[in-house]
């Protein structure tokens, strides 16, 4: 164990080597220097004393002198000066951080005091109205963005009412009321769902069945017997969650001017103080390792097994033999899979972790066929055909076992079997499910909209009125116009095109990088697989909001920028989803099969492998395309998306917030629409999960 | 799980219904209007060129003050509060110099004349050589007394620690300093500059302590003479101040024991503070906001303070397309500026062209030796389409730059005013750092952006002389008779000719125009019923809190 937390300490290493030159390069990269910032504000300054200053801040040295200054200070455990107020960044930091703490503690204590009572009793009282209004208030808090909630929450309790505070940090307790219930959301309704979800299954377990049969009375039934084994990935939706208020906070310490290190880093970014920016991003990303570091202990206290496997930790390992069959419903490691790598780490602020599906049967044992028989006057004949396995997995064998039944015999049992494709049965799975449903309807009127919207015209989308500013919604203006006279009810319906092309360019960049680099790592091991996976970790470990953010200023600000910003930090899920599906698989039969038939590694890789393990990153595609709607709309809301006047969802609430009294519907709209779609995504991509799952299926 | 969607769309109703509820009404409004109605469009705009106050002067003898009072200030956080660092330019770290530090001087901004404050007297004869006398009862907050050595430190300190800062600015005329003796200082100008007592009255010039800097360089800049002492800087957040109950001026009687300037980025969190009584004032309340202040007299008070800072685009005279007279004067008649000023400023900013000072002088509406007779260009399609028709333009796509959400919305309204005039612009939207970039290496052709000018004719140099670094950043301006007026203006000792200097220097900035001022903005002031004690000079940058008080009864 001790051996474990040492190794994944020294790790720590080369991860911040590589966030730091990660992060110094991109902000170096940035148009506009710390310099450039300050220009904004002087007056008279001659040639002479810009050049001052640029030396005065090594800008008229190399980027690569500047990072070795950078990098010696660092190994002194000196974090440097900031180019903006000249304090030391520690010191700055220091002040901050306790600030941040006290935000993420009271969100994971509000969101898991609230989430696992919540869950608990949805569970208990499954499919009952209680249970019902859980799932949706999961489904729904998950789907809305931060910023907007905090907004609101602000303009009811704390403007409407007076109840509350507005956030700062100068009222005590009741401060922290507003920005910990918005910090909590996520990971309340993540952990509420996510409880519910493991009490399901552990209250069907025959060990429960058995205490209750016992006498056990029902309350230490669940508190002392079903609650230990549903732990694990509670803790794991928990602590990611956690991991991502602490590290990537800014949208609430923005919305409610909390004195955090989100800002902080926010506002280094913003002024190109590189020095600032990367002290605050290494020490961000040092405490996100940590967090997941302790989630993992934790793992140790609540399941035996998993102690047990630490003790193996970074020791080497025989060649993993035929794999088993997963069997695990937890995301438990198994021998070849690290713990921390069951579930991979999420390193974007507001979203759930996508669901690990668990790794479905190879792709080659196709489900029953069953063959219609036309009836007729003649007997009903009943044929099905099956495809069995042996050991060798290839070979199937088909069986056609016909029956004939006398029509004049009462067809004791007649059904009628249609033969199904394997689309077919997932989407005969789905239709079972109402919620995956709602959420193709809801994405059904997105396609719809997305078509109407190519139907708009670029002008009447940004033409401007005076005579209409801020005119309220009515017939001609139905969602009402903006503050430069502009259509609102255009705007929102030809930003479908936007949300839609991000959500889906976002992860199809994600997956075609993750998805290729997973399959890599995990056909061929060794140092490549090490070497890719702390890429991986590296890129997952910075904060996901402060990532796009240095990217967007990297590149500018553009629709295509923004895509990038919030693929690039999905790219570490899809890598890990890949990496160990193809774990799993790489040892099969199938794969000797074509290596001796001389199939290129490369080629068994990618049309064999691959193919095979799809079902998982289907399942995660789908659902991160909610995740990366709402990162989007983040970015936007923060002044890092998509420029104006084009009319992304999270720009037009940026844009109307200043006037969320006197017109509150330019929230209210893209709010909404934002909040649907999300909801859609997840919805579809917990029945996709569902239908995929092969301990769900029934018949 | 029909019941799911049933449960599902009651949540969202009733969340919508609880956001409209939440701008709507409250239970205890009163005589507070329904949300959508405004109950005044334009806002109480002082008229362009003054200043203004709080109604309130000083309190009713026996009233009961409030200990605290809580002030949000502009969109200008405060980083660090020391002259000589860059990162004090933004305007509101000068508020916080002008309540814990002192100047030589000052400028009394209902008079316009210069008045003692450190220095209780002085005088030179030829705009060169300056004395000034000391008054030997001042002392720091660390208790030393203040000699002229502090102000050859500050100076020597500005000199090589504060490049690029405004403090640096203020004393980069001065060659030699020389204390004759401890309360009287010679200094001695590199030229004649007629404006310097502007500079050194500027509130960047504040007097630092020596012995207070020499013993800690990190906060001994918050060391100063004035009557508050810093209690607690949190770097973009706020700054606490408490009373000095040592203070020397009698000129000034501060009221209150401690005040907080703070910076609140979210508009809605600023308007929610300052309804709720959490703060006191407010210099940045949204626009939107505002009107619901105003239906209130009883209880909060609402100024409009147009300062002098000139808001507009400039045209860039090195690119080829906009070295068109032309085109420039056509780009100048399309916009429409009341049409801007609406968009951009939420009402609350001032066409130039509408008042009465004249529109066409690139000058800031309280600087010294103004132009009013230069006509401005005024919003004409017809003039627009004479002189595009004259011009060289064959439709190029020209580029305007914008960074922050004023300019943005400026530059596209401008954009759609400039298409209907038959010219194609594009928006490229940065943040502040990458607009100066962009402007230092490709200078953008069109730039929306304000210009801040102090009230000293002088400070016209910054953006039109040609060897001015931001000169050369935005405009491109290059008029040798214009440069050598400049600088003969700045040494001309006799004030009727150095006005006709300037007045001709006005005229032919306006016959060639590189700069539209478009309009002032106001910024909209609101503050509980019972705050005063508040002066609002023209010049934003000194905006006086030192006798500010709240009346709680």
């Amino acid at each position: 164990m001790l051996r474990y937390i040492f190794i994944r300490i020294l790790w720590l290493i080369p991860t911040i080597i590589l966030v730091s030159l990660i992060v110094f390069s991109l902000m170096e990269l940035a148009p506009g220097d710390a310099v450039a910032g300050i220009l904004m504000y002087a007056e008279d300054i001659s040639d002479e004393e810009i050049a001052e200053l640029r030396r005065m801040h090594n800008l008229d040295r190399p980027m690569i002198y500047r990072y070795g200054v950078y990098m010696r200070n660092l190994l002194r455990g000196d974090l440097g000066v900031g180019a903006v107020t000249r304090t030391p960044v520690w010191d700055e930091f220091i002040r901050r951080l306790p600030n941040t703490l006290i935000l993420s503690f009271v969100s994971l204590i509000i969101g898991v005091g609230v989430a696992i009572p919540l869950g608990i009793i949805a569970a208990r009282r499954a499919t009952t109205l209680v249970d019902n209004s859980v799932t949706v208030f999961s489904m729904i808090g998950m789907s809305m963005p931060l910023f907007w909630i905090g907004i609101l929450l602000m303009l009811i309790f704390a403007q409407r009412l007076q109840w509350l505070p507005a956030g700062n940090f100068d009222d005590g307790w009741r401060s922290l009321v507003l920005p910990g219930i918005v910090g909590s959301f996520t990971l309340m309704a993540n952990a509420a769902r996510q409880t519910r979800s493991n009490m399901l299954e552990v209250l069907k377990s025959d060990y429960l069945r058995t205490a209750r049969a016992k006498g056990v009375p029902e309350e230490i039934v669940i508190r002392k017997h079903a609650l230990n084994n549903a732990w694990i990935p509670i803790i794991t939706a928990i602590g990611t969650s956690l991991s991502n208020v602490i590290a990537g906070a800014v949208v609430v310490e923005m919305v409610f001017t909390w004195p955090g290190i989100g800002r902080m880093a926010a506002e280094a970014v913003g002024s190109r103080d590189v020095t600032t920016a990367t002290g605050v991003i290494i020490m961000t990303t040092i405490m996100y390792v940590l967090v997941q570091l302790i989630v993992d202990i934790l793992y140790a206290f609540v399941d035996p097994r998993i102690k047990a496997q630490y003790k193996n930790y970074g020791r080497r390992r025989k060649k993993a033999a035929v794999p088993k069959k997963p069997e695990a419903v937890l995301a438990a490691p198994t021998e070849s899979i690290k713990p921390e790598e069951a579930l991979p780490p999420v390193s974007i602020e507001t979203p759930p972790e996508p669901q690990t599906p668990e790794p479905v049967m190879p792709a080659a044992a196709k489900p029953e066929r069953n063959r219609a028989v036309a009836t007729g006057s003649k007997a009903a004949r009943v044929s099905f055909a099956t495809r069995t396995f042996d050991k060798d997995g290839l070979k199937s064998s088909d069986a056609e076992d016909e029956k004939d039944l006398s029509a004049d015999d009462s067809i004791l049992v007649s059904k009628k079997y249609k033969k199904r494709s394997q689309m077919g049965e997932i989407f005969h799975h789905m239709s079972k499910n109402k919620g995956a449903m709602a959420g193709l309807i809801i994405f059904g009127i997105m396609i719809i909209l997305f078509i109407v919207s190519l139907f708009i015209s670029w002008d009447s989308v940004v033409s401007i009125s005076a005579q209409n500013r801020l005119a309220s919604p009515s017939l001609a203006l139905p969602f009402g116009a903006d503050n430069m006279g502009r259509n609102v009810f255009l705007r929102v319906i030809y930003g479908t095109r936007y949300t839609l092309a991000i959500g889906l360019g976002a992860v199809t960049i994600a997956a075609i990088f993750g998805v290729t680099a997973g399959c890599i790592a995990g056909f061929y091991g060794g140092k490549l697989d090490n070497i890719i996976l702390r890429i991986s970790d590296v890129v997952a470990s910075i904060p996901g909001m402060l990532l796009g953010m240095v990217i967007v200023t990297v590149l500018g600000q553009s629709f295509q920028n923004l895509i990038i910003a919030v693929g690039v930090q999905a790219v570490p899920i899809y890598l890990r989803m890949t990496r160990a599906t193809t774990m799993t698989l790489r040892n099969n039969e199938f794969v000797e099969a074509a290596q001796a038939v001389g199939l290129s590694n490369v080629r068994i890789a990618f049309s064999q492998v691959l193919p095979n393990g799809l079902a998982p990153i289907i399942v995660t595609l789908t659902a991160s395309l909610g995740i990366s709607i709402i990162v989007a709309s983040s970015l936007s809301f923060l002044g890092f998306g998509v420029p104006i006047p084009q009319p992304e969802w999270g720009a037009i609430i940026a844009d109307g917030r200043e006037f969320a009294t006197r017109a509150p519907w330019l929230m209210t709209f893209p709010g909404v629409f934002i909040m649907l779609t999300v909801l859609a995504f997840n919805l579809l991509g917990d029945g996709l999960r569902d239908a995929l799952d092969p301990k769900l299926k029934k018949r | 799980m029909k019941k799911n969607k049933i449960i599902a769309l009651i949540i969202a109703l009733v969340m919508v219904m609880a956001l409209v509820a939440a701008c709507g009404p409250a239970a205890d409004d009163g005589d507070r209007p329904a949300t959508g109605q405004d109950t005044q469009d334009t806002p109480p705009a002082a008229a362009p060129g003054e200043g203004g106050g709080m109604e309130l002067d000083a309190p009713v003898e026996g009233a009961a003050l409030a200990e605290h009072i809580d002030v949000i200030i502009d969109n200008n956080p405060i980083a660090v509060v020391n002259p000589f660092n860059p990162a004090s330019n933004p305007t509101s770290t000068s508020w916080v110099f002008v309540m814990v530090h002192d100047r030589l001087i000052e400028r009394d901004h209902s008079t316009g004349e210069f008045v003692p404050s450190l220095a209780h007297n002085w005088r030179t004869e030829d705009y060169q050589t300056f004395v000034f006398y000391l008054r030997d009862d001042v002392y720091f907050h660390n208790g030393q007394q203040f000699t002229a050595d502090d102000v050859i430190f500050t100076v020597e300190y500005g000199r090589e620690t504060g490049v690029g800062s405004l403090g640096f600015a203020r004393w980069s005329a001065v060659d030699t300093m020389t204390a004759i003796d401890p309360f009287t200082l010679e200094i001695v100008l590199n030229n004649v500059n007629v404006d310097f007592y502007h500079d050194i009255a500027h509130p960047p010039a504040s007097i630092l302590s020596r012995t207070a800097l020499e013993a800690d360089s990190a906060t001994g800049h918050h060391i100063g003479t004035g009557p508050y002492v810093i209690r607690e800087l949190i770097p973009g957040d706020f700054v606490t101040m408490d009373m000095n109950e040592n203070f020397w001026n009698e000129r000034f009687d501060p009221q209150t024991q401690t005040v907080t300037l703070r910076f609140i980025p979210e508009p809605a969190a600023r308007t929610t503070r300052l309804w709720t009584g959490d703060t006191h004032i407010s210099f940045s309340t949204s626009a939107d906001d505002i009107y619901r202040f105003q239906a209130l007299p009883n209880e909060f008070n609402v100024i409009g303070h147009t300062f002098n800072t000139m808001q507009g685009f400039s045209m860039n005279l090195a690119d080829p397309v906009l070295q068109c007279w032309h085109l420039r004067m056509a780009i100048m008649h399309a916009t429409n500026r009341s049409d801007v000023a609406l968009f951009a400023a939420n009402e609350w900013a001032v066409n130039v062209l509408e008042t009465d000072r004249g529109g066409g002088t690139i000058w800031g509406h309280s600087m010294d030796f103004r132009n009013n007779d230069i006509p401005g260009v005024d919003f004409n399609l017809e003039m627009a389409a004479y002189h595009l028709a004259q011009s060289d333009y064959n439709g190029e796509e020209i580029e305007i730059a914008a960074a922050i959400i004023t300019n943005v919305r400026a530059a596209q309204a401008m954009q759609e005013q400039l298409r209907v005039a038959g010219i194609t612009a594009r928006v490229i939207e940065f943040d502040s750092p990458g607009l100066n970039a962009h402007m230092a290496d490709n200078p953008t052709q069109i730039v929306w952006l304000a210009l801040n000018n102090t009230l000293a004719a002088g400070s016209i140099r910054t953006f039109f002389h040609s060897e001015s670094a931001m000169n050369r950043m935005r405009m491109n301006f290059n008029n040798p008779a214009v440069d050598e007026m400049l600088d003969r203006a700045a040494t001309t000792l006799d004030i009727n000719e150095r006005r006709a200097i300037y007045m001709e220097v006005q005229e032919l900035l306006a016959a060639d125009p590189a700069f539209c001022i478009v309009f002032w903005r106001i910024n909209g002031v609101v503050a509980h019923a019972g705050i005063g004690g508040v002066v609002l000079p023209a010049d934003n940058v000194s905006v006086d809190l030192r006798e500010i008080f709240f009346v709680t009864d």
